[in-house]
């Protein structure tokens, strides 16, 4: 069983993408043999926030097995706390922020709000610190990730997007001192990335992820096969861990 | 045969990487690379000689898997980086050359020409850790050279753009593009294929840094056809080389 954490479709304005599409989507995951995809339209980033989880949640809709909605929220157009409730009773499982497409900063009162709200409903929020494994954007600070979870210590937060180097061990030191926040490896390049990360902070709060259909699936189908760590830790990153962060379990 | 094009060995703390040829070699075996296209770290970031005399000795150990880029860490070297690439080839048959453009040392200076000139004289494909504008004012300089632009544009300095990577290789027919990088951007493999065909790319790993497992798959997980996945994972590199 793999589920994958980090996974979108839609349109991507920087430069064409081989698969854009829903049944892009469900294409790439049966050939890459994962089961379970959470999942976000990329209109979300760029777009009416609005649209796009409306684009989601009618996805999510169609492969009621296969995928999980991810929301996305910014301050503009009635984004806020009281939007949260609506969002976790559509079936939402998680919240996507993204301050600096969004234009706004971890602690902002507008970022306080949702949080707090997901904790009480119940919902997750993923910070994706780089929108994907590109060198040309610009990236969150990994510190100030931790500090807004250490702010609001009820709710899950899923570090996304740390590399290598200074990332990682930033990483590795708010995952020690935060244990609500989770991270997974969809930019995690570095040799035996996921050993490492295993060893440094246990499995227990390590997420398979894609990052597809902006990254090449098989990359992290890869990671997780090859890696050198116990099977049961490697069940766990591959789709357990998912299932809890996304209080599926 | 695969050939890992883009290899690292030594100790650098700037890129947190300490690996010896044995390690390496033991991973290669396990990846199923059967020959490996390295550099020394430590002739990059602290003495040219002293490194690649480190690989020098390595390469009389494991010249049956092991083949050596000799590594000059900026052109401010000048005469003496010209030098080392005939002493580095005649003494250890080393093959390639490989430098790092940085923004404290880059590239694109005057005295870049004669050590692209000698590599040329002695048919060594440069690996240069340079943006997609660095390579085109070099080839428009020294087009006769092999130049293999690391990373192909996925790196810090280069901003991650690959596509300006593939467009000033279409304007330069001897430059080639190696695959290693963090980035495994959906279909920058297809589209380097689609507008300068496959004898021009390179695969690499950019190992012990990066994941040579996650490097061979976005290669071997592309929507390429076989013959130039075939090129990629090695016969360009052989032709090249001509092993």
């Amino acid at each position: 069983m793999r589920f994958d954490c980090n996974a979108f479709f839609g349109h991507w304005h920087y430069w064409p993408i081989p698969h854009t599409t829903v049944a892009d989507i469900v294409g790439l995951m049966d050939r890459f043999g994962i089961d379970r995809a959470a999942v976000c339209s990329l209109r979300g980033l760029f777009g009416d926030w609005r649209v796009s989880n409306a684009e989601t949640l009618a996805a999510a809709g169609a492969h009621p097995g296969r995928f999980v909605p991810v929301a996305v929220l910014s301050p503009m157009l009635g984004g806020g706390g009281a939007a949260v409730g609506r969002l976790a009773a559509e079936g939402f499982r998680a919240i996507r922020l993204y301050p600096l497409l969004h234009g706004y900063r971890l602690h902002d009162r507008f970022v306080e709000e949702v949080c707090s709200a997901a904790g009480q409903a119940g919902l997750s929020v993923i910070v994706p610190t780089r929108p994907m494994m590109n060198f040309r954007f610009a990236t969150v600070p990994i510190e100030e990730v931790g500090a807004l979870a250490g702010r609001h210590p009820q709710t899950r937060f899923l570090l996304s997007g740390p590399n290598y180097l200074t990332e990682y061990r930033s990483a590795v030191h708010v995952l020690r001192e935060r244990p609500n926040v989770w991270i997974e490896t969809s930019c995690m390049q570095a040799m035996e990335a996921l050993r490492r990360v295993v060893e440094d902070v246990g499995a227990d709060r390590v997420l398979f992820g894609t990052g597809l259909a902006l990254h090449y699936p098989a990359c992290n189908v890869v990671k997780l096969t090859s890696a050198r760590i116990p099977e049961d830790a490697r069940a766990a990153v591959g789709a357990g861990n998912a299932e809890r962060f996304f209080g599926l379990s | 045969m695969i050939i890992d094009g883009h290899v690292h060995i030594g100790t650098a703390q700037f890129l947190q990487v300490h690996a010896d040829a044995e390690m390496l070699l033991r991973w290669a075996d396990e990846l199923g690379f059967e020959r490996l296209f390295c550099t020394d770290v430590g002739a990059l970031w602290y003495d040219m000689r002293e490194g690649n005399d480190r690989l020098g000795r390595d390469l009389l150990r494991h010249g049956d898997r092991l083949i050596g880029y000799v590594t000059i860490p900026s052109p401010r070297f000048g005469p003496a980086a010209v030098e080392e690439i005939r002493r580095c080839h005649e003494e250890y048959g080393m093959r390639g050359v490989k430098i790092y453009s940085h923004p404290e040392a880059p590239v694109t200076e005057s005295a870049m020409y004669a050590i692209l000139e000698a590599a040329a004289e002695r048919r060594m494909p440069v690996l240069s850790h340079t943006t997609p504008a660095e390579c085109d004012e070099l080839m428009r300089h020294v087009p006769e050279v092999w130049l293999i632009m690391a990373h192909m544009g996925g790196q810090p300095y280069a901003f991650g753009d690959w596509h300006r990577a593939v467009e000033v290789a279409e304007r330069h027919r001897n430059l080639f593009l190696d695959t290693a990088s963090s980035q495994i951007d959906n279909g920058m493999i297809e589209h380097a294929v689609e507008r300068l065909g496959p004898e021009r790319i390179l695969f690499g790993t950019d190992m012990p840094l990066l994941d040579p497992y996650v490097q061979r798959a976005k290669i071997e997980g592309a929507a390429i056809p076989e013959e130039a996945r075939r090129l990629i994972l090695g016969d360009n590199l052989r032709r090249l080389l001509r092993l």
